[in-house]
């Protein structure tokens, strides 16, 4: 279990503080945030490259908080993999335990495993200029395990590799924490990444914890609108707009809008094909609206379209 | 080529390096083979020269034995000072930089001669070095000393070039680095050693060449101990020039174009390879940091080892005349006297004006050929490889081997001795520095507000002088720098092509050019002694370039990456 407690770290203009967080073990968890939201402070304190203000860091119910980044049993993935460029992939893995004086064939045989889980057996040879951006990744990934870490902190992995490679590395990751049965804090930006991978998601905006939860109990449970507007695609309406009692604003997901039935008129301004979909824009009484529905509706802008909302499953916002 | 207004904006500089280097470089090779008679005619020698001095030169092993020394002894000792001190500079801040590297900033004239005031056995600290027993013979007539001057000069460059390499480590690997376990020693050996070898070797090559053709201290210090102790074989060649010996000076300049040559070429091909060293790691290296307290001491000594010269060079300047040459010598002077600086700029006035006059067309001049050229290389890779292969190879060999072809076409063009012999001649020196600061500076260049400009309806050439060239103000300026620094510091080619002060009777036709390096040097000389006024008249020759030095700061700052 990884818990910080009563966190503060202050930096010119930004402070941030985390009461309470809890990470279960063998868990993925994804802390997401825009930029500045502190996601990535977070990740540093609890590596140990940031030492907190205040509050401390434990880990299996040891107090961290103090020790350098080394004495921490935390492997670290960087953003941009931060190989060393003047070693080969094989040294480049056995720094961490050479520096723990593990000896020689000891340290060879552990190499070689976590290469061979990697998929980066036959290249262990080369150096990190003659692999590819994918392979680099996993040479980093494989430093940051091969010491059996209980953590792993991976700093927004998929955003140096292209669109078509991400999702299958997406996919890798997700498995592999799965196979070494570690504990991951992810950190990323990317709303769809962070609910299609964690077990565990952190929402953090402006240096706080906004909410913690399962990606459904955020996706459809979101205690605020920070949350509701962060993940996923919503819309938000004031009550009255839709003919209910009082003064809050309604949120729902476009799925939660059915087509072509109901007591609601609007006009269709605008639809996207999606392929899988279509991703329908209505006008209603100067609001916007994004409904789904099917990719074979045959809807034509300017159509006018009755339209329904379970509000059942609408959240209501104070404004 | 694609387009001729390119070729109208790149060539002229390239033009000009080509005729005023390769033909030189391939005239002295011929004239190696040839001696001159009493009469004064050329006479077919073949290898004559060369065996002279492999087997016969009285002087040969002396001079091959000090000419090792200053090449070996000068890259060493400054890199071994360079590191601690560009670590230091790390963890305390690069703003620290600038003074280190104001050695590099001033004429290497005043440097020997602020090393040799300092240094006499007399009148200079080095009284004390003997009296406390701390040396045993005169400083002064020691070999030791141009190295130690060489050593100062060299030092700012390569803590720049090591500095520059330490920053440019990712901060992520840094950090990999702590999360692997690698920590103080333990981290510099396993990491920033092995990263920063480039650079090391960079440093190494570019401060070796400095001791392999060193010049100016030998000139100094001949000046004070007399012939032939210090030379090396630059400062001998340029003495059997001077002598009238063109064949023999050209068959020196031959061997040491070939040596440097090597040199520069074995360097490219090591920085080309792109390996690191790599170093054994032994498992008792400490993780603890250094403490800070650490670092400062080692950039106090290193900022004190820049500053006593200029210190005890000050003190002289304004001492009394008695005082500067009272047994054992003063500290401090006891009243300000300004004597020695009236004198020294009475007298020095026409050589002062030369130096300034020069220095401002030269400068100018580096610029915008520079400019226009580096643009077309960067840019529309103009040139090639080949070209920027040349230019470094331009910048690490010395003018000194041009001085022999150049003289004998100077001649010919009956402009010896007036300031057209050093305007033709000057940008040989600074113009491949300035290409190289230039197309580096380009680099970070976004080649689309040019295409923005032609799309706009600008020529080539007027896109280059209405929108390129305003937007390269910070590279401009320090090549600038460069340029006036070498310029204004120049020893080699005035002392081979001027032989009188500037004619202020007849101010207009500029003849008689003698520089205010060539004053110093005349000032240092056993005939004319007198240490006030060389004192006095280093200290003038170090203002100008720290004047442009503090204009262009910012822009410095930001192309060194020091900020």
């Amino acid at each position: 279990m990884l818990i910080l407690r009563g966190v503060r770290k202050s930096f010119k203009g930004f402070t941030l503080r985390v009461e309470e967080l809890a990470v279960p073990d063998k868990t993925y968890a994804v802390v997401l945030g825009p930029s500045g939201s502190g996601k990535t402070t977070l990740l540093r304190i609890i590596a140990g490259l940031e030492k907190p203000d205040e509050g401390s860091i434990l880990l299996n119910g040891v107090d961290v908080t103090r020790l350098p980044v080394w004495e921490r049993d935390v492997g670290i993935v960087f953003q941009n993999y931060a190989l060393y460029p003047h070693l080969t992939v094989f040294d480049n893995i056995a720094m961490p335990l050479k520096n723990k004086r593990m000896p020689k064939d000891e340290i060879r045989r552990r190499v070689e495993h976590i290469a061979e889980v990697l998929n980066i057996k036959d290249q262990l040879h080369k150096y990190p200029h003659q692999l590819s951006g994918g392979q680099q990744q996993r040479v980093a990934i494989a430093r940051a395990l091969v010491k059996e870490p209980k953590v792993l902190l991976l700093d927004e992995p998929l955003s140096n590799l292209d669109a078509r490679l991400r999702l299958d590395v997406r996919g890798f990751l997700k498995e592999l924490q799965r196979n070494v049965g570690a504990t991951v804090v992810h950190v990323t930006h990317d709303q769809e990444e962070a609910m299609a991978l964690g077990d565990l998601m952190i929402v953090m905006n402006n240096g706080r914890v906004e909410q913690v939860g399962t990606p459904e109990e955020l996706y459809r449970r979101p205690k605020s609108l920070f949350v509701f507007n962060f993940l996923g695609l919503g819309n938000l309406l004031p009550a009255r707009a839709l003919g209910l009692g009082g003064d809050e604003l309604v949120g729902f997901r476009p799925e939660d809008v059915a087509l072509g039935v109901g007591d609601y008129v609007a006009t269709v301004a605008r639809q996207e094909y999606l392929g899988s979909y279509k991703l329908v824009e209505l006008e209603y009484n100067g609001f916007r609206i994004k409904a789904r529905a099917p990719p074979a509706a045959d809807f034509k802008e300017g159509d006018v379209v009755k339209f329904s909302v379970d509000l059942e499953k609408a959240l209501r916002f104070a404004k | 080529m694609k387009d001729k207004q390119i070729l109208f904006l790149a060539l002229p500089a390239v033009v000009y390096l080509l005729a005023f280097t390769l033909y030189p470089i391939a005239s002295n090779l011929a004239l190696s083979f040839y001696e001159r008679t009493y009469e004064g005619h050329l006479r077919w020698v073949g290898l004559g020269n060369y065996v002279w001095l492999f087997e016969k030169d009285p002087y040969g092993p002396l001079i091959v034995g000090n000419t090792i020394v200053y090449t070996l002894a000068t890259p060493s000792i400054a890199i071994a000072m360079a590191i601690p001190t560009a670590l230091a500079l790390r963890r305390l801040g690069g703003k620290w930089l600038l003074p280190i590297m104001i050695p590099a900033f001033i004429p290497p004239v005043t440097a020997a001669m602020a090393w040799y005031l300092l240094l006499n056995p007399l009148y200079g600290l080095g009284y004390y070095l003997l009296s406390w027993g701390l040396i045993k013979a005169n400083p002064i007539s020691s070999i030791w000393a141009i190295v130690l001057v060489d050593v100062w000069r060299a030092f700012p460059t390569a803590v720049l070039i090591i500095y520059s390499g330490l920053r440019a480590i990712p901060k992520s690997v840094e950090e990999a680095a702590l999360a692997d376990g690698l920590a103080g020693p333990r981290k510099f050996l396993a990491v920033d050693l092995p990263l920063i070898s480039p650079q090391i070797l960079t440093a190494f090559v570019l401060t070796a060449l400095t001791g392999f053709f060193t010049f100016d201290p030998i000139y100094i210090g001949t000046a004070q101990v007399g012939p032939r102790l210090l030379d090396n074989l630059a400062y001998y060649s340029y003495e059997a020039f001077a002598s009238g010996e063109f064949g023999y000076s050209a068959t020196l300049i031959v061997i040491m174009t070939l040596i440097g040559t090597a040199l520069s070429l074995a360097y490219m091909k090591a920085l080309s390879a792109r390996t690191f060293v790599k170093l054994p790691l032994p498992s008792w290296m400490p993780r603890r940091e250094v403490p800070k307290a650490i670092h400062a001491l080692v950039l106090s000594a290193a900022l004190i080892f820049v500053a006593v010269p200029f210190v005890w060079l000050f003190l002289i300047s304004v001492k009394p005349p008695d005082e500067i040459i009272q047994v054992p010598p003063s500290v401090l002077p006891s009243r300000l006297a300004l004597d020695n600086y009236i004198q020294a700029l009475t007298n020095g006035l026409p050589f002062l004006l030369i130096s300034l006059y020069v220095s401002i067309i030269n400068t100018v001049l580096t610029i915008i050929l520079a400019a226009a050229t580096a643009y077309q290389m960067r840019i529309h890779g103009f040139g090639g490889d080949k070209l920027m292969a040349y230019i470094l190879y331009l910048m690490s060999t010395p003018t000194l081997i041009y001085i022999v072809p150049l003289y004998l076409l100077l001649s010919k063009l009956k402009v010896l001795d007036t300031l057209w012999a050093l305007v033709l001649t000057y940008p040989i020196m600074t113009i491949p520095y300035g290409i190289w600061i230039l197309y580096n500076y380009y680099s970070g260049f976004n080649r689309q507000v040019e295409e923005a400009a032609l799309a706009d309806g600008m020529s080539r050439i007027k896109a280059f002088v209405k929108v390129v060239l305003p937007l390269s103000r910070n590279g401009m300026a320090v090549a600038g720098l460069y340029a006036f620094l070498f310029s204004w510091g120049a020893l080699i080619f005035p002392l081979a092509f001027t032989q009188t002060p500037y004619n202020l009777g007849k101010p207009l036709s500029f003849s008689g050019a003698q520089t205010f390096s060539i004053y110093i040097g005349m000032l240092m000389s056993p005939v004319t002694l007198s240490y006030g006024q060389v004192a006095a008249a280093g200290i003038v020759s170090i203002i100008p370039p720290l004047i442009y030095l503090m204009a262009v700061r910012r822009s410095l700052e930001k192309i060194w990456g020091a900020g």
